[in-house]
Formats: C-alpha cells, structure tokens, sequence
C-alpha cells in the first residue's frame, strides 16, 4: 500500500534534514492493542547509576558468565460472557499462573501444578443472585452513567480479572522466592510484595511500553543497540522499597519500530550487590541469554523468552473447553 | 473379567499416553500416543493400552505393535531456530533450554481385549508389553496351553529390556489349519539358511507329542551351507541365553543323513562334504535308469514331448528300461537294458534293423521318433552322469525307513541345474506317495528349498517341478508334507507358492524388492527397518498375528559353510583306485589296498564300479570276498593244464663253438 507516497515521504523527510528510520514491510501495520489499550506516558525518574561519574547513557551488557535464571513466571486470564441480566454481563472467568523451572534444558511445572482461581464475576448489586457453593468474585462499580453502558461493566469485571491474575502471581511469586532455589524471571512488573521487592532472586522483564521511564531524553532508550541497556534508574513502589530499571535491547531495531526488541527490566536493588552497574549489567546477561530459542511464531517474539511462552502454551493446554477458542482473551 | 486382565502384572509406570485429534483420529486398527523423550519405544515394540471407562462392564484393554514414529517441537520454521542460534550450531546446542519436544508414536493394533464391541481405541495410558501382554497381543495364549500346546518357539522379542519369547503354532506352521514357510531376505546378510536351520532345531525340540514324528529333507544346491549340520559350532554367551530361554539344547542335529550322486567317472561321491573324517554319514543317492524315465519330462519341454514322442518314452521306462526284452526281428540277442549306454545300443540296433529294411517304423514308432527321443535322452545322460548306476542299482532315501528327528540332506551343489531338478521331482513325488500311503517312517516331513525363484519363477513357462511346488503349497498340508522355501526376491516366486505359505520370514530385504507392491501393506518407517535390520533379526508373519513382529534368533549351534569348509576340507581328489578303495572302506575299514588292487590291472572302471556299488549295497561281513566274487563268475576258474615234457631235439656237441 501507499508505495509511491511512502517514497515520496522518505525522500522529503531527508531532504529537509531528518534521519527518518525505514521500517520494513512486515512491521508497518501497528499492532493497535498496543496503542489502544492503556494511555501512553513518559516518566522521568531517578537516576541510580552513575550518580558519582558521568553517567552512561548506553553500555553494552558484556559477556561475562552468569548464573542464569532458572525458573520463568506467568499468568492468564480467560473469560466468557455466559449470560446478560439487562445490562449486566455474567463473566464466567479463570485466572492462572504457573512457574515453570528448568531442568537439564527442559521445563518441569514447579510443585506439580499451576494456581487457578475460577469464578463468576458479577457487580455487588447482583451477587446475592447466586447461590452459595458458586465461586463467586463482586466489584464495586460507579454510578456515573458511563459506568452503567453494559461495555463498561464488562470492562470493571476484565479490571477485576486482571487485578486477581495479577494476585495469583504475585502470590506464586513470592512462594518460589521463598523457597531460594533459583532466580525467577517473572513476565511484567516486579510483584509490589516485601518477600519480593527485597530479594536477590527476581526480575521483572516488562514488554509493553505504554509507560516510559527515561532520566534523560527518549531517544537515550530509543538508540539502544543490540546487546546494549540504558542507566539504571530507581522506580517508586508507592510505600515500598525502590526498585532499579533499566532497558535493554534484545534484538537490533533495524527496519522495525524503535521500540523492537526493547524491554525494560525491574531487579529488586538488593539484587545488584554494592556495585550497581556490575549487577545490573549481570542481570541483562541473564536476560539477554534467554533469546533463544526463538518465541517464533508468537506474535511478540522479539521481546518473549522462550520460557514465558512455554508458560502460557501450559496454561492455555490445560483450558477447559469452554474457554478455548474464540472467546477467551489473555491481557497483559 | 478377562484371563488377561486377571493375569496382568503389577502395574507399572506408563510410558505413554495415547492422543487423538480430528485431523489423526485413532480407529479400531491403528492409535497415535506420545512418550517422554527417553522411553524405550521405537519401530517394532509391543505396547498396552488401559482404557479408563468400562464398555459392557469391562476396562478395555487394547495391544499395538509401533510402525510408524514421529519427533517434532514448537518450531514452525527451520529459520526460526537458525535466528535463535545466530546461525551457530554450537550456540543452539549450549543454549539454556531446549525446546519443547514431543515423541509421537502410530500402532497398529493387535488385539482387543474383549473383542467386542469394536470400537475405536479409548484415550488411556500406555504400558511397554510385558512377557504376558506379548503372549495375548500375539494370541499365543490359545495355542500355548499348558496341557496341549502346539507351540514352536521361532525366537525373541526384545524391547525396552524385555525379552519375550515367541511362539508359531505348530498346526498352522506344519498342519493341518495351515502350512509352510516362505523366508526372503538379501544373501549372505538376511541368513535364511540360518533361519531354517535354527527353526529345524526349534521344531525338533518342541515338535507335540501328539502330532507323531518328524523329518526334514533339505536339498543343498549351492556351496556348503547345510554339509556341515551334525557339526558344533561355537556361540555366544548371547545366543546360549536366547537357546536356554527357548528351552531348545544348543547342539547340533543328532541324525543326519547326507546323499550324493556320484561324480561322472563313478569313482567317487560328488560331494562338498568329502573330508574322510566325515564319510559315516555320507551315503551314495543313485538310480537305475527306470528311477531317471519315469521323471523323464521333468528334463524335456513340451517341444521335446509331443504324443508319439511320449509314447515311445513310456514304452521303453515299461518295457525295455530295467527288463529282459527281445525281439525277434532285431535278432536273438537279448537286451538287458540297464544304462543309458545299454540304452543307447538298443536305439542304434533298432535304427540299424530299420535303416537296412528300409522300413519306417517299428512296432508304430516312427523312425523320426526313435531318433528324436534317442537323441533327448541321450542327452539327459550327459546332464545325468554319477545319477544313474551302470548296473540299474538305485541307492535312495530310505524311503518307508525315515526316522524320526532326522534331516536327511541331499547335496546338489556340484550337480547340472537339470540333474538337481530331476533330484527334485523326483525325491519329492516319492515322499509324497509314502505320505499318502502313510509309510514312509514319519508323520511330517519339512522339505527346505532354497533359490525358490528358480524352481517356481512368477513367471516363464509352466515346469513340471513349478507344477509340483504348486501342488504341495496348495495340497501338501493335509498329507503333512511342508514346504520351508526361501529366496532372495519374493515378488519373482509364483504368488500361489508364497500365497500358500501361512507363514513368511523377513531378513533384511534389498530396497528395490521393497518397492515393489507386494510390501505396500507395510508402513514406511516398518520398510526401512526391513532393509537395516541386522544377521540374527528376522520378521515374522504368521496367522495368529494381527501384524507382523520382529524377533531375533540365535544363531545356530551348527558349522556354518565357511567353518565346516575350514575345519574339514574336502578331500583331494584321488585316483580311481584310491577312491574305490575308500569307499569299500566305509564297510570294511581294515580293507588293505593290496587285496584288491590286482582288480584294477584285470578289469576296466565299469565293471569294477558295478562290483563296489554292489558290496556297498550288500555290506557283508567279508567286504574284500565279496568284492572279488563280483568278478569270480565272470572268469571261471580252470584247472591246470599239464604237459608231458619233451624230449630235446638235439643236444650241442661238446665244444661246439657254435652253440
């Protein structure tokens, strides 16, 4: 599409001075999940590095060899609308989380058996429709009109869903963390629990980038190369300790989007040891080598390892019928 | 609840669980099943499949044999994994995790455990087979009775550290339900002489009381394979374990009989096995000229044998070959027709007494057709030489005399192709008349031919011994007479030949002949291993089996070829005398040469070979009085003549300077 004029665009853009970035063919339609689903926002924060010296705003991660991470976290979530009371949907959900740890290479469930909650979700104004003996999850909603529209009770319940995954992980989390045996990569934001905010054995690899946490300008970020990571920075917790992020690029952006490839890590600040630039280049080590395999075909590759896929093949294998298929959908 | 559910071991751990989508459903014939990526399952192993729902009151248990196996991952493109090693083999291989990997296995299906209803086989756990599950997968539970079984053990099955035996029932590998074995395999690698010679021992070993008794005959017509089966042969502490396993002893066969046509000159067996250590059991296979007439056609094509032309053949094996005939109008003389050199001298004087009268035929046997058959079997006599006596004395099997466990072995190898199908014809037609009669010393007999392609060819013109394999593949069972066949290419045998054969063996098979679309019912990963299994491994056919099963066999306790060929060389060849003198030896083995030799000087090798084959028939106590009795009669003992002196003419005068 748009061949001649996308030319035309690239030619004038250099004409006039910019160094615009060709993307290719497979990467110019925008995944709109992406974009549509939460505002985009740029965080300025804390700089943890480099505090005494001048900071570097890109290093290459090296090569020394690491422990590596020995377990991978993750969760989904399904649903389906099962009924309408008027307006309200009756959501039928499940939540899940799984670890799934590495032995000799291949991954074992760890204690046998993921965490599943599954429930009806229903407004408090509805539950008492239910009888007892049903798992049964109310929320609270709004008495703005817009909160009345039947999408926007659906979206609470999904809100609600979201935040009981996230529970469930969190829980999981700090439960494998307890135990000491190995570190735990865990898909998105560190859980904002004590047990793990304060140990040495988590990281959070986070995806999606509708937050951007920078200290200088974006394009520090932005430019990163492959094997490369931005400066550490600190994030607040809202109450808890402070946690160090950085991001690190995966896989060269050349003729994708500049965010190809790009994930922001969160380590808990015990875990880079006195020397945080060394420990945070040792945590993108372990991160970095867990590129391969390849997540081929998932749809986010670039940035998923391997293990947090084969957390979610897991989940998805143990779905029960009613939620294969079309009608389930895994946030987050 | 069923014998084999109540029977069952102790569980085990399962090493599989069977699957099934839409697009690979499983059937009542064949299920798909993944293991883990360490079990012992490949090509070939017998598995169990336990149900988790009752049918009709009962958990069905189903047994499959593998035939097909397939190893995948998550991987959707070969790329995929080039761009995750940065195109580095050893970076994919020191990665920190593999990929999901998944072993998915097909089986056919051997049996349903109840047989009814059948249905498709249920999800459920999967087992590796166990002795008892081999045993009622293979149906081998209905004939291995403890009371009454009819079972042959034909080898081992092996898998995932098992190793369970296998039986072939016996009524339906040598009658009556059905009969005969058809072996193929590549020479020199498949080991079907091996094969027979192992399952001869199993059969001799296990044979049912109740069946009565057993022979075999195995015609030798290549190398010397089968000279050397009385022989130990050394073997592995492998091979020991499977014999004791199978409960057949690890020895060579007690009884064997070896028979030979002589060599042209007459003087000697023409055999492989010449080594004078092993002459006890060495016997001369001979026949007068009636035994070679009335197998005459075997040796002439239709050409040959046109209605008079036959005529004329059976008038001389009826009337002339064997008896006392004369007739007038050749002279006085008598014929003794007993050679075909006697033969041939009746044709000329016949000829002659045509030819001088200027008459056309003779008793309604035209001229043209004398000589026509004159010169047919004149030829048969050259390709004949060392079967047929001079003297019309046949030395046969010992047909109405065969023992029981014996193998009798006619070794062929040195001989015309055309004389080892008269052998052929012969041997076989006479052992199924005794059978008939129900005379012949046994109850079965198990007659081996090898090169099967060459005596029963799918195609070329019809033979009488093609003719003859045909009847007793398709009739020879309700006499008990079974045929053990082997070649090297099956698809070159007449179909109703191995069609008849209710069992079939598999060496390792020549690619090309896998190809052929006598093998399509087999799967591609069972076709591979057809043509890499190792010496030793066979694949079996038989009734009972749904599918076929691969087995392994010992080897047998007996010299191969090659050793026997090592540790017993044949014989030099020696003189006339020499050989004369060894044979009468075999009788008398005190016999010094200085008591005969003077025979040499006085007679020629005829007469003196009519004189040996006749002590060798006779075996009498006095070898060296009979032998020399044989020609006694012809040169009548005369008293001394004496002479009066005579007187001398003159006497020399003293001095006489001239005397």
């Amino acid at each position: 599409m748009f061949s001649s004029l996308r030319r035309a665009v690239i030619d004038a853009l250099r004409s006039s001075g910019a160094r615009p970035t060709e993307v290719d063919a497979a990467d110019r339609q925008v995944d709109v999940a992406q974009v549509a689903t939460e505002p985009a926002r740029v965080r300025t924060c804390e700089l943890l590095e480099g505090r005494e010296h001048a900071p570097r705003p890109r290093r290459p991660i090296g090569s020394d060899p690491t422990a590596g991470v020995g377990a991978f976290l993750d969760g989904i979530q399904q649903y389906e609308v099962c009924a309408w009371l008027d307006a309200i949907p009756v959501v039928v959900a499940r939540a899940s989380a799984v670890v799934r740890a590495t032995m000799n290479r291949r991954f074992v469930t760890w204690r046998g058996a993921p965490v599943e909650h599954t429930a009806v979700y229903l407004p408090d104004s509805h539950a008492e429709l239910l009888p007892v003996g049903i798992p049964l999850v109310s929320f609270a909603t709004s008495r703005t009109a817009d909160d009345t529209h039947p999408f926007g009770v659906l979206g609470t319940a999904l809100r609600s869903l979201h935040a009981r995954r996230e529970a469930l992980e969190s829980a999981l989390a700090a439960d494998f963390i307890s135990t000491g045996e190995t570190r735990l990569y865990i898909d998105g934001q560190l859980p904002r629990t004590p047990m793990v905010l304060e140990s040495p054995n988590a990281y959070g690899v986070v995806t999606s980038h509708h937050t951007l946490y920078i200290s200088d300008g974006l394009n520090t970020i932005l430019q990163l190369a492959e094997g490369e990571r931005s400066a550490a920075l600190a994030i607040d917790t809202q109450g808890g300790p402070p946690v160090a992020t950085w991001y690190l690029r995966l896989r060269t952006p050349a003729g994708r989007s500049p965010l190809h490839g790009l994930v922001r890590i969160e380590a808990p600040l015990p875990s880079l040891g006195p020397d945080i630039a060394a420990g945070a280049d040792a945590v993108s080590r372990d991160i970095f080598a867990e590129r391969a395999p390849v997540s081929l075909p998932d749809r986010r590759w670039d940035v998923t390892a391997y293990g947090i896929r084969n957390c979610q093949q897991y989940l998805e294998a143990r779905l029960p019928p009613a939620f294969a298929g079309e009608r389930w959908t895994g946030l987050g | 609840m069923s014998d084999a559910e109540r029977e069952r071991p102790e569980p085990a751990s399962p090493i599989g669980r069977v699957v099934a989508t839409e697009r690979r459903p499983n059937t009542p014939h064949e299920f798909h099943f993944w293991t883990a990526l360490d079990s012992a399952v490949g090509i070939g192993t017998i598995v169990r499949v336990e149900g988790t729902l009752p049918v009709a009151g009962t958990i069905p248990v189903i047994y499959g044999v593998v035939t097909e196996g397939e190893g995948y991952t998550d991987l959707a493109s070969p790329l995929h994994d080039v761009l995750g090693a940065e195109a580095d083999p050893m970076l994919a291989h020191s990665g920190r995790t593999a990929r999901t990997e998944v072993r998915l296995y097909t089986a056919a299906v051997l049996r349903h455990v109840p047989d009814e209803p059948l249905q498709p086989v249920p999800m459920g756990a999967v087992f590796l087979g166990t002795d008892r599950d081999v045993e009622v997968a293979l149906r081998m539970d209905s004939f291995l009775r403890p009371e009454s079984s009819t079972g042959i053990p034909v080898g081992v099955y092996r898998a995932g550290g098992t190793e369970s035996p296998i039986w072939v029932d016996a009524d339906f590998l040598l009658g009556p339900e059905s009969a005969h074995l058809n072996i193929t395999g590549v020479s020199g690698l498949a080991t079907k002489t091996s094969a027979v010679e192992w399952l001869l021992s199993s059969i001799f070993a296990h044979f049912p009381a109740s069946k009565g008794s057993i022979a075999a005959v195995c015609f030798n017509v290549k190398g010397p394979d089968l000279c050397f089966l009385d022989q130990p042969a050394e073997l592995s502490p492998e091979d020991l374990s499977i014999y004791r396993k199978l409960d057949v002893p690890a020895t060579p066969f007690a009884n064997v009989r070896y028979f030979a046509p002589l060599t042209a000159s007459g003087a000697a067996l023409n055999t492989l096995r010449s080594n004078e250590q092993l002459q006890d059991n060495v016997f001369p296979l001979t026949w007068g000229l009636p035994e070679v007439l009335q197998y005459a056609e075997v040796l002439l094509n239709r050409d040959d044998v046109d209605a008079k032309a036959g005529a004329l053949i059976d008038f001389i094996a009826q009337r002339i070959a064997g008896q006392r005939f004369d007739d007038p109008a050749l002279g006085t003389q008598t014929y003794r027709v007993q050679s075909f050199a006697d033969l041939d001298q009746w044709f000329r004087d016949v000829i002659n007494h045509l030819e001088a009268r200027n008459s056309e035929s003779w008793r309604t046997h035209h001229i043209a057709t004398l000589r026509k058959v004159r010169n047919r079997l004149s030829n048969i006599a050259t390709r004949c030489q060392g079967l047929v006596t001079s003297d019309g004395r046949a030395s046969d099997l010992p047909f109405g005399g065969f023992a029981d466990r014996t193998v009798y072995v006619i070794d062929l190898a040195n001989v015309e192709e055309d004389a080892q199908d008269l052998v052929f014809a012969r041997v076989v037609s006479k052992l199924r008349e005794h059978l008939e009669r129900r005379n012949l010393g046994v109850d079965h007999v198990v007659v081996f031919v090898d090169e099967l392609n060459k005596y029963a060819p799918a195609d070329g013109q019809d033979t009488y011994v093609r003719k003859m394999l045909l009847d007793i593949a398709e009739r020879g069972r309700y006499l008990g007479l079974v045929l053990f066949s082997a070649q090297q290419f099956r698809s070159q045998v007449h179909r109703r030949v191995v069609g008849n054969s209710a069992t079939a063996l598999y060496g390792r098979m020549d690619s090309d002949e896998l190809a052929t679309p006598g093998y399509s019912v087999f799967s591609p990963a069972i076709k591979t291993r057809m043509a890499t299994m190792d010496k030793g491994q066979l694949m079996i056919r038989h009734p009972h089996f749904a599918q076929p099963v691969f087995v392994r066999f010992p080897r047998p306790a007996v010299l191969t070829g090659r050793d026997g060929s090592r540790l017993f060389p044949p014989a030099p060849e020696v003189s006339f005398e020499d050989a004369v003198l060894r044979s009468l030896r075999r009788v008398d083995p005190a016999l010094e040469p200085g008591a005969i030799e003077h025979v040499f000087a006085l007679y020629d090798e005829r007469e003196i070979i009519r004189a040996r084959d006749a002590t060798l028939v006779a075996r009498p106590r006095d070898v060296r009085r009979f032998f020399l009795e044989q020609f006694a009669r012809r040169i009548p003992v005369e008293p001394l003549v004496t002479h009066e002196a005579r007187k001398a003419l003159r006497v020399t005068p003293p001095g006489d300077p001239y005397a």
